[in-house]
């Protein structure tokens, strides 16, 4: 009887032992992964918004000054450069509107007052760039191109209105 | 812990890791999706202010199809589409045709909008090289810029210069409407013939080669008249009629003639061989007849008869009388018109009587008008009714027989005496009048405006009766020897070539700009209209400035309505602006320019 409870109550081998940490060690190693991966894409994914977002505030802000406004001031622009400017003469509220990149940020500022940022501070805008087509007897047409941390871009085009 | 327990953990474990995994990478996929799209709509967006940009420079640019853009030289222009776009995207633009229904309101089909045009910006590209995406944006895009010149009334036409050149009253819009044309030079010219049938004709109706003349006499009350040489009108026969021949009608192969007696007074005659007339029938009206009408199985006599003016008989066979009528007063004229009768009586307050005749038994009176006189003579053309009266002023009434219970008068027109006949040719009404130095009376009833005197023409005696073909106007006159006349009917005609000149137009800015020319005109066969247009910088100096055409030379012209403008670019200036009109004919017809239109930007 002895002999048959002590077979029952018989012990772990070495070679199971090593068996358990061998897997137990290959499912923390996959669980660290997946981890770190889903910390990582989460973070990628956080920085595109970010970026798109600054994009796509600052192209709508300059086009609905464009649209809005009565001409371009170009003496005060900087215009076909990567870092360009774009002075707008405003026929209502604060005016000109100058739209401008420093420091790899896009600043706008409206009249005296003070100049205001743009981007996040998460994103760098690295190409602020205006492009003007004028013709005779036509409201002038501009190009924008933005550049964000040196990756995302955008493109529009606007018409004044005037 | 087993081994089986441990591997179906470690399974578990597995199936919600790769789950995890692939919503992340999912998301990864996603925002690169978004960003995708949201640069595709930009792109869209300015192929749109691209089209904007294009309509402010020249609306015309924009022509239907398919498009991609090019940007060159600080301008955009249509390319073939699809346009490459950062080497990723194609774009397409698109540019249709707008309508508009009766209110205005855009809508798929109805009146065509010229400026006006819908245009779909498209950005296409491919998800991983195999999965197609698009987006589009459309707009509608309007003409609206640039300010209109346009010449289209009387007024705004009379200053300028006319070279063999008319301007002409056309119905408004707007007040005092206008078109211009070649000069009308229609005559009637001088051919005068004439046939002695022995004594003063009463009535004539022409038919092919012969005219068939009432004649005032008793013993040959109607004759039959060869015209097939017009300049030498012969009597091939010549008939006994118990009395005088005073109203005359024909019908195939039988001429229907009222007599000036009540028996007989209306007379059947078989003209089937000219040469050889004959009376098949003839019996007794309540009064002298006068001018008859047939139509189908029934012929329609009239009478000089207070009691029964209107007699209907059914002449299939052996004539019988389907219906009388009384009107009150003596009848003299007749003319069928959809199932009615207009009946010109002597009654002074009531000379013209409308009678339905739709069912030939049962005739009714069903209106009646007060043309101020007797009434004579009736020609019904469309809705209006020409009624030649014995007014001496104002003979000829002009009545609107819309509404056959209620006509109306719309004008009326003198022509230098009383009205015996008339008949219709063409844009012209010929009259037979009561005037011993005028008895044919040519108006022109072309006009909207109403009808003109074109001329007043001795016959050599007054007009009793009158028809008329294509070529010559045949008059039975009260001359003994010259109880027919002829005479040539008005031969329409225009000059061959003429030209219009506008007025100098200032358009107040030294740098203006010209966009189109436009006009609105009515085409005719054979001919041609054209224009050309000059600059200058001074009022004074465009007078020496160059006519130009659509390309900027003396050698071309505009001959397409709606057409880019090209000034001359040797010219002084361009803020003062004249047209020139060329308009060619076959000298039949002309074209009319109804307004022209040009549009700049000052």
């Amino acid at each position: 009887m002895i002999k048959a409870i002590t077979n029952k109550l018989r012990g772990t081998t070495l070679l199971e032992i090593i068996i358990y940490f061998t897997m137990i060690a290959i499912v923390l190693f996959a669980a660290m992964s997946f981890t770190l991966q889903i910390f990582n894409v989460s973070t990628v994914s956080t920085n595109s918004h970010e970026v798109q977002s600054s994009l796509g505030f600052i192209t709508e802000k300059i086009e609905n000054a464009i649209l809005t406004a009565e001409s371009i001031n170009e003496s005060e622009s900087v215009l076909d450069s990567d870092q360009g400017a774009l002075s707008l003469n405003m026929s209502y509220g604060a005016s000109p509107i100058r739209f401008s990149v420093t420091g790899g940020n896009v600043m706008i500022q409206e009249g005296t007052s003070p100049a205001i940022k743009l981007n996040s501070s998460f994103t760098t805008i690295s190409v602020l760039r205006f492009s003007k087509i004028s013709y005779p007897k036509s409201p002038d047409f501009v190009i924008i191109d933005v550049t964000a941390n040196q990756s995302d871009s955008a493109h529009l085009s606007v018409t004044l209105r005037k | 812990m087993s081994l089986v327990e441990i591997i179906l953990a470690i399974a578990i474990f597995s199936v919600v890791s790769i789950a995890v995994f692939n919503l992340s990478i999912d998301t990864i996929q996603r925002d690169s999706k978004i960003e995708l799209s949201n640069q595709a709509l930009r792109y869209a967006q300015e192929g749109l202010e691209a089209v904007r940009n294009m309509r402010d420079r020249d609306f015309l640019a924009l022509t239907n199809g398919d498009h991609g853009l090019n940007l060159a030289n600080g301008s955009w222009t249509f390319i073939a589409a699809p346009e490459d776009v950062d080497g990723f995207y194609s774009r397409t633009i698109t540019v249709e045709d707008v309508y508009r229904d009766g209110n205005g309101d855009i809508a798929s089909s109805g009146t065509f909008d010229p400026d006006t045009k819908f245009i779909t910006s498209e950005i296409g590209w491919t998800l991983r090289g195999i999965i197609p995406r698009s987006v589009s944006l459309s707009t509608y895009i309007s003409n609206w810029t640039g300010d209109d010149w346009i010449t289209t009334t009387c007024t705004e036409f009379d200053q300028g210069i006319y070279e063999n050149i008319e301007s002409i009253g056309v119905p408004a819009p707007p007040t005092d409407n206008c078109a211009v044309s070649l000069v009308d030079i229609s005559g009637s010219g001088t051919f005068f013939a004439s046939s002695n049938v022995g004594s003063h004709g009463t009535d004539v109706v022409v038919d092919g080669n012969y005219a068939y003349l009432a004649v005032d006499s008793s013993a040959n009350g109607f004759a039959i008249i060869d015209i097939s040489n017009p300049a030498l009108p012969s009597i091939v026969s010549q008939l006994y009629t118990w009395h005088k021949g005073r109203g005359l009608t024909k019908n195939g192969n039988f001429a229907y003639m009222g007599i000036e007696r009540t028996n007989p007074a209306i007379a059947i005659i078989d003209v089937s061989n000219p040469n050889a007339t004959s009376v098949t029938h003839a019996w007794q009206l309540d009064g002298y007849g006068n001018e008859p009408a047939a139509s189908g199985n029934y012929l329609y006599a009239t009478a000089n008869s207070s009691k029964n003016g209107l007699s209907v008989y059914d002449i299939s066979g052996v004539p019988f009388a389907t219906d009388f009528l009384s009107v009150g007063a003596d009848v003299q004229s007749i003319e069928l018109n959809g199932g009615y009768a207009y009946l010109g009586t002597d009654d002074d307050s009531s000379g013209l009587k409308v009678v339905n005749i739709s069912d030939p038994g049962n005739i009714s009176t069903v209106g009646s008008l007060d043309v101020g006189e007797e009434v004579n003579a009736i020609e019904i053309t469309g809705i209006t009714a020409y009624v030649g009266t014995e007014e001496s002023n104002n003979s000829l009434q002009v009545v609107n027989i819309s509404n056959p219970a209620n006509p109306t008068i719309t004008t009326s027109l003198d022509i230098s005496g009383e009205i015996q006949d008339m008949v219709i040719q063409g844009n012209y009404l010929y009259a037979a009048v009561d005037n011993q130095n005028a008895g044919l009376a040519i108006v022109d009833i072309s006009s909207p405006f109403g009808p003109t005197l074109v001329n007043n023409i001795d016959i050599q005696g007054k007009g009793t009766g009158i028809d008329a073909d294509a070529n010559y106007v045949y008059i039975s006159t009260d001359t003994s020897n010259q109880g027919l006349v002829i005479v040539g009917t008005v031969q329409e005609a225009v000059a061959t070539s003429g030209s219009y000149i506008s007025k100098i137009f200032d358009t107040g800015s030294p740098d203006t700009r010209y966009n189109f020319i436009e006009w609105d005109h009515t085409e005719v066969p054979g001919s041609t209209l054209k224009f050309q247009i000059r600059t200058s910088s001074t009022a004074e100096g465009i007078g020496s400035a160059t006519w130009v055409g659509f390309d900027g030379t003396n050698s071309t012209y505009y001959e397409n309505a709606r057409t880019a403008i090209t000034t001359d670019p040797l010219a002084s200036g361009n803020r003062y602006f004249q047209f020139q009109a060329f308009i060619e004919s076959d000298g039949v017809s002309t074209p009319q320019v109804n307004s022209v239109r040009i549009n700049y930007t000052p």
